[in-house]
């Protein structure tokens, strides 16, 4: 049994936010069933179903109405979020980030109106991904901000020596995660998943020809899953052998690497399969998680390498 | 503490990004099976002068692909109204023709004249969790309705190229939907995205000279006498085309042979 949590600690809070993170992450895994089973136009109307609530659960309206509904179920704890934050939490950026939260995902909600009204459009299809990545990033914060590890103050693990900086290279890595997310998302959105059929040539060669958009679109993401890799691994050597003490820097960096192998295999079997339905749905989503544990590793490392290596107090 | 308020401030930030791209559809079909354009604007045609016919079949030589089985375990309702339905993509007849070919006339016609779309709609029945008829041609501007017979909800997905997409959902036995394609194009595809077997496909002329081989394999259309393009497609098989001269009250045979493309 582990000490107990200090005063003021609002361990309610901390576990609330894990299992909104926790509920996020299945929403964005029921949003990708949308897209991989061609299902976003199943039910054309918005913000209700055929005129109902709840419509019958066939076909496509099982994974379009389905998405709506867990939407719906994030939102309505997103909003329970910022209540309770506001209600309890002494730090008023951690107050203002559950807002922001909550702002993301009405809006988040609204871009999926606008999207299935106008037949998915592109951007305002990968904008909706997009920022379904960047709310699942706040939400995944405010759990680490709220937990009593990060109130009690993590240890120093050293100064932001080296260029770039630990902190500054999962930043960094972070970005790349990111960026190679809105490409997929362009991907999926633009019917780009199996332009170049074959994996891991493209054409049987080593470069394609861009003969259209769509494989050019194809081939960015695959160049830019060779540099997520090696930023990922870059990060984590780097922890590996210069942090390997502090296993609150090795944990999550071991976890990306893991992420990460799982994540190319499952890419390669996309194509492979041809865009078989689960096996790009976890693909998605795992990517995601991804990103969430770049970001948990990046504040991380911000908080336990401080600039100049200073003993930070407690928030 | 500062070093958290920034990171807290970075977040809540990071969450007005968003990314954005082209446009794009999955969907695509073979280009200029239609007429294509807007509509003529000169005097009227009168149906009375089309003295003449251009008819045949549509035929199919070598064996015919046997169409597989339709899933349809997604919805109860189908998996009972719809037991054996297969896929028509190849539907070929006993005396060997082919089913369900789009023919009209590409060029030739008179496109000085304003031809009228029919009074009557076109009706896209959902019935069996199929889409009837299976392919369809019309006019612009002509009616459309589009009727569910099924005692479950469907959606009807039209993917023009040029016209404005459309996608209305029913989810009420004999729900009727009315609509219209206001310009010409060639082939599309209309979709259920409830039920992703479900598809039909129609094109849109700017004249009446058009038609399908339908249940027979066999077409007829009557034209002014002239000279004619005459275009078939076929949804797997892509488009013929043939040319014909027709004088007044004769019958110009022209027919088209598909066959299952090699390996």
């Amino acid at each position: 049994m582990g000490p107990a949590a200090p005063a003021g600690d609002n361990v309610g809070l901390h576990r609330f936010a894990v299992f909104t993170a926790l509920a996020t992450t299945f929403l964005i895994f029921a949003g990708g069933l949308v897209t991989s089973t061609g299902s976003g136009l199943a039910v054309p109307d918005w913000p209700l179903s055929y005129g109902m609530f709840f419509p019958p659960m066939v076909g496509g309206v099982f994974y379009e109405h389905g998405h709506r509904m867990v939407a719906a179920f994030v939102g309505l704890l997103t909003c329970v979020l910022a209540v309770w934050a506001a209600l309890r939490e002494d730090r008023r950026w951690v107050r203002w980030l559950s807002i922001g939260a909550l702002l993301a995902v009405i809006f988040q909600a609204i871009l999926g109106g606008i999207t299935v009204r106008y037949l998915l459009p592109t951007p305002v299809s990968v904008s909706h991904a997009m920022l379904a990545q960047t709310f699942y990033c706040a939400v995944v914060a405010l759990a680490l901000f709220t937990s009593p590890d990060w109130k009690r103050g993590l240890p120093v693990a050293g100064d932001r020596a080296g260029a770039p900086s630990l902190p500054f290279l999962c930043a960094m890595t972070t970005g790349a995660v990111y960026l190679q997310l809105l490409l997929g998302a362009l991907m999926r959105h633009t019917g780009s998943g199996l332009a170049i059929p074959d994996f891991p040539l493209a054409f049987g060669r080593l470069v394609p020809a861009f003969e259209t958009p769509n494989v050019a679109i194809h081939f960015a993401h695959r160049v830019g899953a060779l540099l997520v890799t090696g930023m990922i691994v870059w990060t984590s050597v780097r922890i590996l052998s210069g942090y390997r003490r502090h296993a609150r820097l090795v944990r999550p960096a071991i976890l990306i690497a893991g992420l990460l192998t799982v994540q190319l295999t499952l890419g390669a079997f996309t194509v492979w399969s041809e865009k078989a339905v689960m096996i790009t749905t976890f693909h998605v989503a795992n990517g995601a998680v991804i990103l969430a544990a770049s970001v948990f590793l990046t504040i991380r490392s911000f908080a336990m390498l401080p600039p100049g290596g200073a003993r930070r107090g407690t928030a | 503490m500062n070093s958290q308020r920034a990171l807290g401030l970075a977040l809540a930030l990071t969450l007005a990004a968003a990314g954005c791209g082209g446009g794009g559809d999955e969907f695509s079909l073979p280009e200029g099976a239609g007429s294509g354009g807007a509509a003529p604007t000169g005097p009227a045609y009168d149906p009375a002068t089309a003295t003449a016919s251009i008819a045949g079949s549509i035929l199919f030589e070598g064996d015919a692909p046997e169409m597989p089985p339709i899933q349809m375990s997604a919805d109860p309702y189908c998996l009972d109204a719809g037991a054996g339905t297969r896929e028509e993509a190849v539907m070929v007849t006993d005396d060997a023709k082919l089913r369900n070919t789009m023919v009209f006339i590409r060029s030739g016609h008179d496109t000085g004249l304003f031809y009228a779309p029919p009074a009557e709609p076109v009706v896209l029945d959902q019935e069996g969790c199929r889409y009837i008829p299976h392919v369809f041609t019309m006019m612009m501007n002509q009616d459309i309705t589009f009727r569910n017979s099924d005692n479950t909800l469907h959606n009807i997905h039209a993917f023009p190229m040029v016209n404005m997409q459309i996608n209305v959902g029913q989810a009420i036995q004999g729900m009727e939907t009315t609509d219209s394609f206001t310009i010409a194009e060639g082939p599309f595809a209309i979709r259920c995205d409830v039920h992703r077997w479900m598809n039909s496909f129609t094109a849109v002329f700017d004249h009446p000279f058009h038609t399908t081989s339908g249940d027979t394999g066999d077409y007829a259309i009557n034209v002014p006498p002239g000279a004619y393009e005459v275009v078939a497609w076929h949804e797997r098989y892509g488009e013929m085309t043939g040319s014909v001269t027709v004088a007044a009250g004769e019958t110009a045979e022209m027919s088209f042979t598909y066959s299952e493309p090699a390996e």
